[in-house]
C-alpha cells in the first residue's frame, strides 16, 4: 500500500444530500480506474482504496456496469460486504428503456452481491428511448425495492427537466473540473432550481490536473486517454503549460496540485451560491 | 482516484482554505474554453449532454 499512513483518522467529512434526502460525504470515490479504464487496473488496490476512503468519511461509492463489464461493480461489492451500512452505493445502466433496465439492474445487483443500490443512474441518455419511458421504468425499479433513488449522467438541461417531471432525479453526474467548467453555465443552475444533487466526475480531468502527466509517453500504450484529443500532442503540451499557476499556488500552500484542484470546487460552489443569493457566506 | 494514497490527497482537499484572491487567480487561469482538445474522442462527443 503506497503512502497510506496508519494514523487514526476521525471521519468528520462535511456532507451533502442527494435529492431524495440521503446524506453523503462531500467527496465520493469512483471505482472506474480500478477496473482498468486508464492503466491496468488493480482489484486489490481498489478494495484497499475503498476501505481507506470509508475510514476517512467518504460514503458515496460510484461504479457502473460498463466499467470492466461488471469488474468494477464486483470489487465494490466485495469491498463493502462487511461494511454495507457505511456506504451509499451508486451504479449506472448503460442504456434506457424498460426491458433493458429490468435486466441490467439484476445483472448489476448480481455483480455487486447486493439486494438494492442506493442510486441508479442512466449512464448516457439513450437516443432510442424517450426519457419519460426510461424514467417510468426507473420508478418501477424504485417501487420494486431494487433502487432507492434515480440519477442521470451527461444529460442536458431539457432532458433533466423532462425526466424530473416523471420521477424525481436525485443526482446529476457530469464532468466538471478546472479543465471543464461548462456545467457552471447551464447544469449547476438547473440542478439547484430542481433540488437535484450535482456530482462532478473526473474532477482532476482524468489525471491532467495532478500535474503528473507531462507528455503522451506518461500514458501506457493501452491507456484509453491516448484516444482523447486533450491528451494528444500539441493539445497536451498546451494543457500542461496551463497548470503553472495551479502548481505554484499548491506549492505555496504546501499541498499537492491534485488536492488544490479538488479544493477549488468547494470554494467555487461558495462563490456560485453567493452570486445566486447575494449573500456572502463561508463554505459550509 | 485509485491508489489509497490518492484517497488521502483527495480528502485533504476539504481542509484547504482559499482566499478570494486565490479563487480569482484560479478563475482567471482556467476560464471556460482555455483547454485545447475535446474531452472525449470526437466521434463520441454527440452522446454527451443530450
Ligand atoms: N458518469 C460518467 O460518465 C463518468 C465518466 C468518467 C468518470 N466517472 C466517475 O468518476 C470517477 C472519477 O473519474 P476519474 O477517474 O476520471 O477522476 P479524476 O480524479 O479526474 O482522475 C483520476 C486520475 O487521477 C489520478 N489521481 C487522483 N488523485 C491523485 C493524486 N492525489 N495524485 C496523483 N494522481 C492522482 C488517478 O491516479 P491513481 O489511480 O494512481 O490514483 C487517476 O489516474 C470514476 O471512477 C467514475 O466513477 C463517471
Amino acid at each position: 500500500m503506497t503512502g497510506t499512513d496508519d494514523r487514526m483518522t476521525e471521519a468528520h467529512m462535511e456532507t451533502r444530500t442527494l435529492g431524495d434526502g440521503t446524506p453523503v460525504g462531500a467527496i465520493a470515490l469512483g471505482a472506474m480506474a480500478f477496473a482498468g479504464f486508464y492503466a491496468g487496473g488493480d482489484d486489490e488496490e481498489g478494495v484497499r482504496a475503498i476501505h481507506r476512503a470509508l475510514d476517512l468519511g467518504v460514503t458515496l461509492l460510484d461504479t457502473a456496469e460498463a466499467y470492466g463489464q461488471g469488474r468494477s461493480e464486483g470489487l465494490v461489492g466485495r469491498a463493502v460486504r462487511d461494511r454495507r451500512d457505511r456506504a451509499v452505493i451508486a451504479t449506472k445502466a448503460s442504456r434506457g428503456g424498460p426491458a433493458y433496465l429490468r435486466e441490467a439492474i439484476d445483472r448489476s445487483l448480481g455483480h455487486l452481491g447486493l439486494d438494492h443500490v442506493d442510486l441508479y443512474y442512466l449512464h448516457r441518455v439513450d437516443p432510442e428511448v424517450p426519457i419519460e419511458e426510461t424514467m417510468g421504468a426507473m420508478a418501477d425499479l424504485v417501487a420494486a425495492g431494487k433502487v432507492r433513488a434515480v440519477g442521470l449522467s451527461e444529460a442536458g438541461p431539457d432532458t433533466i427537466r423532462r425526466a424530473h417531471a416523471v420521477h424525481p432525479v436525485a443526482a446529476l453526474q457530469t464532468e466538471y473540473s478546472l479543465f471543464h467548467r461548462d456545467p457552471e453555465r447551464d447544469l449547476l443552475p438547473v440542478t439547484r432550481e430542481l433540488g437535484i444533487a450535482y456530482v462532478a466526475y473526473s474532477p482532476l480531468s482524468r489525471g491532467l490536473l495532478t500535474g503528473r502527466i507531462r507528455g503522451e509517453d506518461d500514458l501506457d500504450a493501452g491507456d484509453w486517454r491516448r484516444q482523447v484529443p486533450r491528451f494528444q500532442g500539441a493539445n497536451l503540451a498546451h494543457n500542461v503549460a496551463l497548470l503553472a499557476p495551479l502548481e505554484e499556488m499548491a506549492r505555496a500552500k504546501g499541498v499537492s496540485t491534485a488536492t488544490l484542484a479538488l479544493a477549488s470546487f468547494r470554494w467555487w460552489a461558495w462563490a456560485v451560491r453567493r452570486a445566486w443569493t447575494g449573500r456572502s457566506r463561508r463554505p459550509t | 482516484m485509485g491508489r489509497p494514497s490518492s484517497v488521502d490527497r483527495a480528502v485533504e482537499a476539504a481542509d484547504v482554505t482559499l482566499s478570494a484572491d486565490d479563487l480569482a487567480a484560479l478563475d482567471a487561469a482556467f476560464p471556460i474554453g482555455v483547454v485545447a482538445g475535446a474531452r472525449y474522442p470526437e466521434a463520441y462527443m454527440p452522446s454527451l449532454g443530450r
